[in-house]
């Protein structure tokens, strides 16, 4: 599933909806954009790696994905770390 | 309409349609008879052809319709060799009959082996029909006129006619108008030559040959109509193909020349057949033709009168599965602002549709499209999809609406 969401004309009209008096042949544009949303997947108390949709992403740092799309994210079962 | 005739409403030489009392009237061969078929709006018509005469193809015969007298003429020819030359005249009515003035007329008399071919028949300004055509005799091609000296609907051949305007090889393309006062002028054609006219004063004789600049490329490819004491004239010329637009005006028969040439459109082919019309409104002219740029698109250009300029670019206005690029015809002059235009499709059942349209100056195209997604948008109310068009009437206020959010 994808989201777009209307953001204009082409000839600047910002309204989905507009009135036109025709008095010459015309060509309109409706111009979309795909909505995007942000995602930030943070481990605690340690930042871990993780993988979403199997690309690997790291903890806190913020990426983009398709309005309303389905996303499978992956964390390590286990952590070790040695000091 | 429908025909098993692919050339049922050729060439653009000859008219095959026009608008008279109230209502569109379209002639063409269904494959053997001439017919026609009429309608109050272009869009609905009887559906009951009226059969005319028999006639195996369109190029036998042409048609002149004139609104002031509300008469009709036809004649009729062919390249069998054996037939005469005929001419009809009747009286349109606005319940789609044609009320015929006389019985068919013949207007030339058969000989074995001789052709009579391709006839344009125009009337002058008092009612007196001319006969142009291709005449063929042992082998020998002549472009001739004929012309009657009567005037109520009978055919009795003038004492100065048939008179041969000039002998070409091979054959050419006959197209006869009607200018002010009884005078005349005939156009010929054939291909790979200069397009020839000469002009008649309708008393004392024919003109001098004038010969266009620029060579024509194919014999039928080439189309007039007269305003007037001037025709004007489209035609594709040879490689590089172009829509060439000159006029001939009538001054001294002796010496008058056609104008210099406008290149109408550039970048055509040899296939294409323009068509011209008036606007009967504005006096504009409007080329029509098929297939070029974008196969399968019919396209115009308007001449503006007052400005004496033609369109820069062409209007695409409508699509359609053309069978050739030189079927098309169109109405002699508008109806208002409407103009009737022809052209042939291929009918599935087996032979052609003939799909008549009505240019109206008082329509604007609307064309809509989405970006990057295709989203269908409602104008007043009626939903079209991304890259459609839609006509309107000029002036009106449309109400076009998109959605706001679109989940694909």
């Amino acid at each position: 599933m994808t989201h777009y969401v209307f953001v204009g004309w082409q000839d600047g009209t910002t309204t989905p909806s507009r009135t036109i008096t025709v008095t010459s042949d015309v060509n309109l544009t409706a111009l979309y954009n795909k909505v995007m949303r942000g995602v930030v997947i943070n481990t605690s108390p340690i930042a871990l790696q993780v993988t979403v949709g199997g690309v690997p992403v790291q903890s806190g740092q913020p990426f983009q994905i398709d309005d309303g799309a389905t996303i499978t994210i992956s964390v390590p079962q286990e952590a070790i770390f040695i000091t | 309409m429908r025909t098993t005739n692919p050339n049922a409403i050729a060439f653009p030489t000859q008219r095959k349609s026009f608008y008279g009392v109230t209502r569109y009237w379209q002639f063409w061969s269904d494959g053997i008879n001439i017919v026609y078929d009429s309608s109050a709006d272009g869009v609905t018509w009887t559906g009951i052809p009226t059969v005319v005469r028999p006639s195996t193809s369109g190029r036998y015969f042409g048609i002149h319709y004139d609104a002031t007298s509300n008469k009709l003429s036809y004649a009729w020819g062919t390249d069998g060799g054996v037939d005469a030359l005929y001419y009809r005249r009747g009286t349109p009515s606005s319940n789609g009959i044609i009320m015929w003035d006389q019985a068919e007329q013949k207007a030339m008399a058969s000989a074995t082996g001789e052709y009579k071919e391709y006839p344009s028949i125009a009337v002058d300004s008092y009612g007196y029909p001319y006969i142009e055509y291709s005449y063929q005799a042992n082998g020998v091609y002549y472009i001739c006129v004929t012309k009657s000296s009567t005037n109520d609907g009978t055919w009795t051949t003038d004492t100065s006619y048939p008179v041969i305007l000039a002998t070409v090889t091979p054959n050419c393309y006959p197209l006869m108008l009607p200018l002010t006062s009884g005078k005349m002028v005939a156009i010929y054609g054939t291909s790979g030559a200069p397009i020839k006219a000469r002009e008649c004063d309708g008393a004392a004789g024919w003109g001098a040959e004038q010969a266009t600049a620029s060579i024509l490329q194919d014999k039928f490819d080439f189309s007039a109509i007269s305003v007037g004491d001037t025709a004007y004239l489209v035609f594709t010329k040879q490689a590089p193909y172009a829509t060439q637009f000159t006029t001939l005006t009538y001054f001294n028969p002796a010496t008058d020349t056609w104008s210099s040439e406008i290149a109408v459109q550039t970048s055509t082919a040899a296939t294409v057949a323009p068509i011209l019309a008036i606007n009967s409104e504005t006096g504009d002219l409007y080329c029509f033709w098929l297939g070029i740029p974008k196969l399968n698109h019919v396209y115009y250009k308007k001449y503006t009168v007052a400005t004496a300029t033609w369109d820069t670019n062409p209007v695409d206005w409508m699509t359609d599965a053309l069978t050739a690029n030189n079927q098309i015809n169109t109405t002699f002059a508008s109806n208002g602002g409407s103009i009737g235009v022809t052209w042939l499709t291929n009918y599935a059942g087996g032979g052609y549709d003939i799909r008549f349209s009505i240019y109206s100056k008082h329509l604007r195209t609307i064309t809509y499209q989405s970006s990057p997604i295709m989203v269908g948008a409602t104008i007043n109310g009626v939903i079209i999809p991304s890259g459609q068009s839609v006509q309107v009437d000029d002036g009106s206020v449309i109400q076009m609406t998109v959605p706001l959010d679109v989940i694909t």
